[in-house]
């Protein structure tokens, strides 16, 4: 998936990054790495769904919307329709500037300010903000 | 030629230098170097489509997130505007097993250096993506 194994033996919060860009995934995985949480990439919203099916539910969810297989919009809808996974809260990052067409409990808009990112996902996975 | 075109002459030249400088110490994650040629309120725009600023990208430097294989830098225009100066070129680059396979990234970029106190520092940097491609020797 992505390139990349989820190791569930890792420790802070999961997020999984869902992002059809290898750059951006990459970058956005190592990234929050470095920051402390357990972040798991997925290439699109069917690789995203795939791995939500055999594994343990993440905190947060970053989802892009324009991706192949599987947009963010068809991931979210599956996503709201299965009561395992509806709760986990979605930031959206997009260059879409019509926000109302996006339904997520955050969106930012790309090119990401890491600085809001962070503080984003701090907000949802409970923790204090790292320096 | 005027004493101010002489003085532009140098100061590009200077410039030309600190570029391959930058370049050099990102290549050997130099963080003493790059905590001197960046100004404390740099922003950069990266391929990944992220903007980030001294403090986290010294941070990625130092941790290994940020270290690379390769970094080649060809500045195509430099240009003098008071103590600003705009260069411009391409990059080639390669990062050190974030993916596998690494791929090497053909970019463009858009430097501004500012001179403060005396000294230039890079203030700004944008960096598109002209081409990525598999790295057939990453080791």
């Amino acid at each position: 998936m992505g390139g990349m194994h989820d190791d569930e033996e890792s420790k802070g919060p999961k997020i999984l990054v869902v992002e059809d860009d290898e750059d951006a995934r990459e970058a956005m995985v190592a990234l929050l790495q470095m920051k402390g949480y357990h972040a798991v990439p997925a290439g699109n919203g069917r690789e995203a769904l795939d791995y939500l099916d055999q594994a343990s539910a993440p905190d947060l969810i970053i989802l892009d919307l324009w991706m192949p297989v599987m947009d963010g919009w068809h991931f979210r809808s599956e996503q709201i329709k299965n009561p395992r996974l509806a709760h986990i809260p979605v930031i959206v990052v997009t260059a879409l500037s019509d926000r109302a067409d996006v339904d997520a409990n955050e969106v930012i808009i790309k090119p990401v300010d890491v600085d809001r990112l962070l503080t984003t996902v701090d907000q949802y996975c409970r923790r204090e903000p790292t320096s | 030629m005027s004493a101010p075109e002489d003085r532009n002459k140098v100061e590009l030249k200077e410039i030309e230098a600190l570029e391959q400088q930058e370049a050099n110490a990102m290549l050997g994650a130099d963080t003493s170097t790059l905590q001197t040629l960046w100004a404390d309120d740099m922003t950069v725009n990266s391929t990944a489509n992220m903007i980030a600023g001294k403090k986290l990208l010294l941070e990625m430097v130092e941790n290994g997130q940020l270290k690379l294989r390769v970094y080649e830098r060809r500045p195509v225009r430099i240009a003098l505007f008071g103590d600003l100066v705009v260069s411009t070129g391409n990059e080639i680059s390669q990062l050190i097993g974030r993916t596998l396979p690494e791929f090497k990234l053909f970019t463009s970029y858009m430097n501004v250096w500012t001179k403060r106190d005396g000294n230039w520092q890079l203030l700004a940097r944008h960096v598109g993506l002209i081409h990525r491609e598999k790295s057939e020797s990453p080791q």
